[in-house]
């Protein structure tokens, strides 16, 4: 099976190409410099057809399209996933979504079961907290990585938490992801194993998309949604909507239209 | 001499997920608007959910636009898309939707500007309107007044609001009143038993040229909801009737100037506001030929982005790849009289 | 510049404004506060008048921020719509707020904390009708 997969929850634009059968695999990433912003937008199509070029195929040789689903950042998120449906729709090729953080752990699976550890895959959520999900026993073979459920499910957690959390799994991690990196202090304090700063373990990359996906039943295109993990709270935001206003609300459902 | 090319169109700048179809020479074929319907409870329109909603609905909206049109992707001629000005978020939606779709097959893609969009409105329906013409258009987020030479994408801006859009005054006045998000239906209704003649707020007489200015009159409005205490509430049909009289008198006298200052006798209207009766009878009193889009291509839709698609140069394949969105960017000026 | 201060017209809301920027530095972010009409955007006018931005400074409700290029690029955020800077993108303000760029924020509510993650919140201003016309204006 020939795989198109693409990622877009880190600050990262990874694209790449994988044919299960030979082997064969394509990868293409940017990168932004320290400080910079994301470049989705600008990059994510543009490296799909260079991936595709440099694979030597075209449209009919892609029988699956594997799209990471976060958790990460809303908009990146939301630019991966309307690019793959909309191929996938344009195309009729099927579509898999694949959870960010198990694409990153599947990737340090070799690396974790060298060391004696399970794999705890960290992202970066901002505002002081992390995106976190673990596996006991993460594998480099796709069939039992898909199919492997979480011993730490993907959730947004602050340090604390995230500490309590860890200790309540009980295992040794080792840890990738840039939130491990972020998160360095708080991990190793509770005993975790983060790979070094440079290692290319804390980088997502689609290849482990396409591996994953090619033992994962493809979904009907609107099915693949964002694991936001963190929801618009509308108590929030319905609160004092009035503060300006000097008289009572009047409000009827009907009070509806364009602007 | 007609063209049945077809163009599809996507728009998502604000809070309705649009896609429509056309033909080359302006025939309506789809005009699909899934309006959100939630941002009401918020009081207004809430960017992460807004865009939230455009992932949830961009699919079936373009679907449903291809399937009303008896088409399909590959038979297109031409994809568009609004890049902007809007929530930066919202538009993403929209713009890697039609990238993607417009790669999947090779076809070109037209990167149309919103308001180009409000302005070419008027070259499709059922009457279009031929230039050249003068453009007012006023939404929640935009209101200016341009002469149309010709179709485009360029046109001469008159004057602009040096503060509040006209609609953003619509929903602010209504939220002084007590009513609800969004409040230009709400307050033209109330409006209805009101006495326009009651209050005298400002219609930014001050503001000479063909510039406009909301900031007056929101604040009068206040301070006469202020000054009025416990007797607010019973007098809420005048305050709402003079608060529209003068935004209503404040878009009309700029309107009548740009055509005084182009010698020019036809007039359209677009944007959101543009629905509001008081003001369409109002302008029907210029003596220009006025020219009212139906509702459905006055708010935000995506024909209007089809329809300023065919005048935009358009970008073949691979040159649109890198494109990305831009939510303000200043208007196309020209000198104005002061 | 600290204090409390009394603006009889929109001239002087955006003189005071304009006052203010004098010694405003890329990376510093202002709040200004004050409920409809207090005259918000009409201080922040004045501030980017100072800065050197040119053209129209107007509400940026609708798209929730403006960039306005000048020496320093000025970011003119509005969170009047945003019900709250937790249940949006973290990079939703990036565009307008950051190190190089002068940032003016309406209606801050209680998202300081959040602010302050997007640059040095250096002064916050409040606006409030004083009657007749005036306004009391507070920048600590």
């Amino acid at each position: 099976m020939r795989i198109l997969g693409l990622d877009t929850a880190t600050r990262a634009t990874t694209v790449a190409w994988l044919d299960t059968e030979t082997g064969a695999a394509v990868g293409r990433r940017d990168d932004p410099p320290r400080g910079a912003r994301p470049r989705h937008t600008p990059r994510l199509m543009g490296l799909v057809v260079e991936t595709l070029q440099e694979a030597g195929v075209d449209w009919d040789g892609v029988d699956r399209i594997a799209v990471g689903v976060g958790p990460g950042t809303f908009t990146g998120l939301r630019i991966g996933i309307a690019t793959a449906r909309a191929l996938a729709i344009a195309r009729a090729i099927p579509i898999v979504g694949v959870c960010t953080l198990r694409a990153l752990a599947g990737g340090a699976a070799l690396a974790a079961c060298e060391h004696g550890r399970a794999a705890l895959a960290v992202l970066d959520a901002r505002r002081g907290e992390a995106f976190a999900a673990g596996w006991s026993t993460p594998s480099h073979d796709p069939e039992v990585m898909a199919a492997a459920s979480p011993s730490l499910r993907p959730a947004a957690l602050a340090p604390d938490e995230f500490a309590a959390a860890l200790r309540a799994g009980g295992g040794r991690w080792l840890a990738v992801g840039e939130g491990a990196v972020a998160f360095r202090t708080t991990l190793e304090r509770a005993g975790v194993l983060v790979a070094s700063d440079g290692s290319a373990l804390h980088r997502v990359g689609a290849l482990s998309h396409c591996r994953l996906a090619s033992a994962l039943e493809p979904e009907a295109p609107h099915a693949v949604r964002p694991a936001y993990l963190r929801r618009p709270d509308a108590e929030i935001a319905l609160r004092a909507r009035e503060r300006d206003s000097p008289m009572p609300s009047t409000a009827t459902p009907d009070d509806r239209h364009p602007r | 001499m007609s063209d049945r090319r077809l163009i599809l169109a996507v728009e998502t700048s604000c809070d309705d997920t649009c896609a429509a179809v056309l033909t080359r020479d302006g025939e309506i074929r789809a005009n699909v608007i899934s309006s959100q319907g939630i941002h009401d409870r918020y009081g207004g329109v809430v960017p992460e959910i807004a865009s939230r909603h455009h992932l949830e609905l961009i699919d079936a909206a373009v679907a449903d636009a291809l399937r009303q049109a008896e088409t399909s992707l590959p038979e297109l001629d031409l994809v568009a898309v609004t890049r902007g000005p809007g929530l930066v978020a919202a538009l993403l939606v929209g713009l890697s939707s039609a990238k993607a779709l417009a790669a999947a097959h090779r076809l070109p893609l037209a990167a149309v500007d919103h308001l180009h969009g409000h302005v070419a409105a008027s070259f499709i329906g059922d009457a279009p309107l031929p230039p050249p013409f003068v453009s007012l258009v006023a939404s929640g987020g935009h209101t200016f007044v341009a002469r149309v030479e010709d179709h485009g994408p360029g046109y001469a801006v008159l004057g602009q609001t040096l503060d509040d859009a006209a609609g953003e005054a619509f929903d602010k006045g209504a939220r002084l009143l007590g009513l609800g998000y969004p409040g230009g239906p709400a307050l033209e209704r109330l409006a209805a038993d009101g006495d326009p003649e009651a209050f005298a707020f400002p219609t930014a007489a001050r503001v000479r040229g063909l510039d406009f200015s909301f900031a007056g009159v929101k604040t009068a409005l206040l301070y006469a909801v202020r000054d009025l205490g416990s007797e607010a509430p019973a007098r809420r049909a005048d305050l709402a009737a003079s608060y529209q009289r003068a935004i209503v008198e404040s878009l009309a006298t700029r309107a009548a100037r740009a055509l005084e200052h182009t010698g020019l006798h036809r007039l359209a209207i677009g944007g959101g506001v543009a629905a509001n009766g008081a003001l369409r009878a109002r302008l029907g009193e210029l003596g220009a030929q006025l020219d009212v889009p139906p509702r459905a291509l006055c708010t935000d839709n995506a024909a209007m982005i089809a329809s300023a698609a065919r005048f935009t140069p358009a970008l073949e394949y691979p040159r649109y790849l890198d494109l990305d969105v831009y939510a303000s960017g200043e208007l196309p000026r020209c000198a104005s009289p002061r | 510049m600290r204090g409390v201060f009394t603006s009889l017209d929109a001239a002087q809301t955006e003189e005071l404004g304009a006052r203010l920027a004098a010694r405003l530095r890329p990376g510093d972010v202002v709040l200004v506060a004050g409920e409809l009409g207090a005259g918000k955007t009409t201080f922040v006018r004045g501030a980017c008048r100072r800065l050197g931005v040119p053209g129209p400074v107007t509400s940026p409700t609708f798209t929730i921020g403006q960039r306005y290029p000048a020496a320093v690029p000025v970011g003119h955020v509005d969170l009047y719509r945003v019900a709250s800077l937790a249940d949006e993108d973290p990079d939703l303000l990036a565009d307008y707020l950051g190190p190089d760029a002068i940032g003016f924020v309406e209606w801050p509510l209680g998202e300081e904390p959040t602010l302050a993650g997007l640059g040095r919140i250096v002064a916050r201003v409040s606006l409030e009708h004083a009657g007749g016309g005036r306004r009391r204006v507070e920048v600590r």
